[in-house]
């Protein structure tokens, strides 16, 4: 059973609020007790307050009001943050969340000049990185504003100085800048959020009688053991999904019911990333005899969906509504196999989710899209087995920031997404996914299948993509300009709500 | 005296038999000095190109047409419906270049059994068992009687093997090697002069001597079926010993797991291009539970034969690129002093092969003269003490393979499992492969002897006037070595 009432609720449940406001604040050194007063009494959310309040929330949309404005709380600290307030750090394992992001710069692919990260509004150094980080979301942007301007003044109050502040926002058809929806595939965590039989995390409506219930808690939704993402449970086996691992330490006894965070503040530049699609698809098929350029074609195949989220192997002819409105269906697909029919019992009732077919050898997607570089799900990797690559998948808590793209607007914008994710090892979850597979044009399937063209960079050798033409034939994509720099981030950690009440003192 | 048998029994004809490393490459006897007049533009190269003939007082052809007959023969035993020799079929037309595969260079064997047992630092005892050398026991001839004698190999797994040397100030040296066996027995029949030289300039040392490379007796191991007491000749007095101290306690030249050799590399990618009952339902690990032809918790055989079997379900033939071998990819991390400084392009040699072809033999790392800081001081990316299982643990490995289509060539099919995987009774995250005798599971998971795990289990390293144990063993608990299944 989870500690519902000790994780915080942003970690395995994710706020969703459709407004996000990220402060970094600085403590003052040493921390007085006002400091220590104010952080302890906080109104950091817990699990199952976060689970009771989006299920209210999906009551009160579906009688049309708005959500609850009360804003959800996170909090996160860093390594500095920790020592400042007195938090043993000597025995963490994980070396990253010992370093500012900056440090890690080079190893991410971020822009580097003189050896420091060129971009970086902060995260450079541990005198521009947040010592905590809060996360206040709700649904009533100014309600949420107001919140945190209260957060905010009690924290000056204490003798806390704000390092930044940013607002997220959800885009119409919760899409990124880029245009397409976003957060559509994320593991389950195993889990029951009380001592009842059947309160499950995550709703389990697959029948008992069909093997994949114990994998999946709906098609395309496979269940992860929660240590993957918080200290202190059970961790997700190589060689199976449902043996569990013994349960997943940090190495310091503080840190269980915690995880670690990832935040990384990411600019994409909208108007290169369409123009380099356009011109990309124009040479794609300036060999081909009557087939006109489709930019959206394009950048569906870079991405791996089409914007509404249908997967481009599976209907490689266009966005299909029908499969993307269907949150049973838009994810339930592999790669080296068909998925085959599954029935479901949701909230629609008892029905069959139809399958989809895979696309092992990227005859018609290619091995470079965005969302098959991260995730090659039931294929074998360089890294192992597909239940190697569910470990390595972080809970992404991702919302995007500033404003969306006008066509003809002048140059400059600052827009992207204020990347979110929740892990309990930075060095072999968002590290690996990013150095090794995003970043890697011969990862994890096989050489010169190119890089995830959309987020990942590789400074070292110019980007390239292997796209596969409706004909068979292979198009190489080269894409010399990076689309999304990193501006900012820090390594954090999400302790537990106990360990934040304790800090009073 | 117990009686001698030849080398005919059944686990010496396959160098994977169902996960039993057995006791010699495929390829190694050949007869030495009848080589074929090929050209020598036709001739299969050296790992990476690597241009060690030329050092030979003998004529560098000679020694070429050696290697080259050796690949051959590896090739041809196993050519043969959808898997060809590179230079030996030029029919068909090739789909692009070579496909390079790749996987991670730390063994995930290892991971797995320690992430299953250990909750306060799996990747750091993972890590020292890697590290530790895992004892192997032949047999030797003493007056009428056989007496048992151990050899040591490093349980690194995945084609990459490493070592350090260190004083009491902490690591002064580290080397990451791919080369395989059966190029260095290769010059050990042909050049023994040439071994001991590349040995020396390998190692730097002067100290390696000629009788140290080569078994001074012959060297059995127990062949006969139940209890008859038989025993095999398995290296012959005067044979090159790839177990020697210049290669193991003393030195790293090339692989020394059984498993790490150039001949399962060519079986591994031929039997995976063979059809097996249901295949189109088994995943890569299935396959290889069904084949035997690799050993099924590693990450490079079951991605290999992933590959394979994927061209080879396309109706594609597949080969081995020329030059054959397994190779260490290009780093890409940094080594950092304490204050930051990137050092990586001082450290980091490329000692053997060709990275700009992404064929690297053997990689050190080693601080150069009068740099001012020592290994011990250095970093890791996340700020990480260097260790060599830490760089192993960042190295990518892979292999180079062509397809082709080849009218008429249909695969082979295999009309019932030669193997099938148990999972281990204390650990049931992590499985091996058996031999299937009659094709139904002859000997059931549960009735599996110790003896029978035992060489599918880490060791660890000995305690102080100890031996390498079996890991797991004795140390965790039941409750953490019994998970049970479950649908929290």
């Amino acid at each position: 059973m989870l500690e519902a009432a000790e994780i915080q609720g942003n970690v395995l449940r994710g706020f969703n609020t459709s407004h996000q406001i990220l402060l970094g604040l600085m403590l003052p050194r040493p921390v007085g007790s006002a400091a220590r007063a104010w952080i302890a009494g906080l109104p950091v959310t817990p699990l199952g307050t976060t689970a009771i309040w989006r299920a209210a929330r999906r009551e009160a949309r579906s009688l049309g009001q708005a959500g609850a404005p009360d804003p959800l709380t996170g909090l996160a600290i860093s390594h500095s943050g920790a020592q400042a307030l007195g938090l043993p750090v000597a025995g963490i394992r994980d070396g990253y969340f010992g370093q500012p992001m900056g440090m890690a710069a080079d190893q991410l692919g971020d822009r580097v000049e003189d050896g420091a990260a060129a971009d970086y509004l902060y995260g450079l150094t541990w005198d521009d990185t947040p010592d905590i980080m809060l996360i206040l979301g709700g649904d009533d942007a100014t309600a949420l504003g107001a919140a945190a301007a209260a957060i905010l003044s009690d924290a000056v109050g204490a003798g806390v100085r704000s390092l930044f502040s940013e607002r997220g926002e959800k885009q119409a058809g919760e899409k990124e800048h880029f245009g397409f929806k976003d957060g559509i595939s994320q593991p389950a965590p195993r889990g029951l959020l009380s001592n009842r039989p059947d309160d499950y995390l995550y709703q389990r409506m697959i029948p008992r009688e069909d093997p994949r219930a114990a994998a999946y808690a709906w098609p395309g939704k496979p269940l992860v053991w929660p240590g993957q993402y918080v200290f202190g449970y059970a961790g997700h086996s190589r060689s199976s999904f449902d043996l569990p691992n013994p349960p997943v330490t940090g190495g310091e006894p503080w840190m269980r019911n915690g995880s670690f965070l990832v935040y990384r503040r990411l600019r994409q530049d909208v108007t290169g990333f369409r123009a380099w699609c356009a011109s990309q698809a124009a040479a794609m098929t300036a060999a081909t005899a009557g087939t006109a350029p489709d930019p959206d074609a394009f950048a569906a195949r870079v991405v791996g969906r089409w914007p509404d989220g249908t997967p481009f192997h599976v209907a490689p002819g266009g966005p299909d509504t029908a499969l993307s409105d269907d949150v049973r269906r838009a994810n339930h697909f592999g790669y080296d196999k068909p998925t085959g029919e599954t029935v479901v019992v949701d909230e629609l009732g008892a029905r069959t989710v139809p399958g989809a077919p895979g696309d092992k050898y990227g005859l018609i997607g290619a091995m470079c899209a965005h969302i098959r570089k991260v995730n090659p799900r039931d294929l074998e990797a360089d890294k192992g087995s597909p239940n190697d690559t569910l470990r390595l998948q972080m809970l992404r808590r991702g919302i995007p920031y500033g404003p969306p793209h006008v066509e003809g607007e002048p140059g400059g914008v600052d827009r992207g997404l204020l990347f979110l994710s929740y892990q309990t090892s930075i060095a072999n979850q968002f590290m690996k996914l990013v150095g090794d597979w995003m970043n890697h044009g011969d990862k994890p399937e096989r050489g010169g299948e190119g890089h995830d063209l959309l987020v990942g960079q590789d400074r070292r050798a110019g980007r390239f993509g292997s796209f596969p033409r409706n004909d068979g034939s292979l198009f190489t994509a080269q894409a010399p300009r990076q689309f999304v720099n990193a501006t900012g981030g820090a390594f954090l950690f999400s302790p537990a709500i106990s360990v934040i009440r304790g800090l009073i003192g | 005296m117990r009686r001698i048998i030849s080398l005919t029994s059944r686990v010496l004809r396959g160098y994977h038999f169902c996960d039993q490393t057995a006791l010699r490459p495929r390829g190694d006897r050949q007869p030495r000095f009848f080589l074929e007049e090929r050209h020598l533009a036709d001739l299969y190269g050296a790992p990476a190109g690597v241009d060690d003939f030329s050092l030979s007082v003998l004529h560098s052809g000679f020694l070429r047409r050696a290697w080259d007959q050796k690949i051959r023969a590896m090739v041809t035993a196993e050519a043969g419906n959808l898997y060809y020799g590179v230079l030996e079929d030029a029919s068909g037309v090739l789909d692009g270049g070579p496909v390079m595969i790749p996987w991670d260079a730390f063994p995930r064997s290892l991971s797995v059994w320690f992430d299953a047992i250990e909750t306060d630092d799996p990747e750091g005892r993972a890590e020292r068992a890697a590290d530790t050398l895992r004892p192997r026991r032949y047999w030797k001839l003493a007056g009428r009687e056989f007496r048992p004698f151990v050899v040591r190999y490093r349980q690194q797994d995945e084609y990459c093997e490493w070592r350090t040397w260190a004083d009491e100030s902490g690591p002064l040296r580290m080397a990451f090697s791919c080369e395989n066996p059966e190029y260095w027995a290769t010059i050990a029949e042909t050049d023994p002069v040439l071994l001991v030289r590349l040995y020396r300039q390998t190692l730097r040392t002067d100290d390696v001597q000629a009788e140290d490379l080569f078994w001074p007796h012959d060297v059995f191991l127990p062949g006969g079926d139940g209890a008859d007491p038989a025993f095999a000749v398995v290296f012959k007095a005067g044979e090159y010993n790839p177990y020697n101290v210049w290669n193991t306690d003393r030195g790293l030249v090339h692989l020394t797991h059984p498993s790490n050799s150039l001949a399962a590399e060519v079986h591994l990618a031929a039997q995976g291009s063979w059809r097996y009952p249901g295949d189109e339902a088994l995943d890569a690990r299935g396959l290889l539970c069904c084949g035997g032809h690799g050993r099924v918790e590693r990450s490079s055989d079951p991605t290999i034969a992933s590959t394979v079997s994927g061209y080879a379900r396309k109706g594609f033939s597949v080969a081995l690129a020329d030059p054959i071998g397994l190779y260490i990819q290009p780093p890409r991390f940094e080594l950092r002093t304490p204050d930051g400084r990137d050092v990586s392009g001082e450290c980091i040699r490329v000692a053997r092969g060709d990275a700009g072809r992404n064929m690297i033999l053997r990689l050190e790392i080693e601080a150069p003269p009068g740099a001012g800081y020592a290994l011990s001081q250095l970093r890791l990316p996340g700020n990480s003490p260097l260790s060599a299982s830490r760089v192993a643990r960042l190295l990518g490995m892979g292999l180079f393979a062509h397809a082709k289509s080849i009218p008429g060539a249909e695969p082979l099919r295999i009309v019932g499992c030669t193997c099938f995987c148990c999972a281990d009774p204390g650990v049931p995250a992590y499985r091996a492969t058996f031999p299937n005798d009659d094709h139904d599971h002859s000997t059931p998971c549960d009735q599996l002897s110790a003896d029978a795990w035992a060489a599918h289990v880490p060791v660890e390293p000995p305690t102080p006037g100890g031996h390498a144990t079996l890991a797991g063993a004795s140390q965790a608990p039941d409750a953490v070595r019994r998970p049970t299944r479950s649908v929290f």
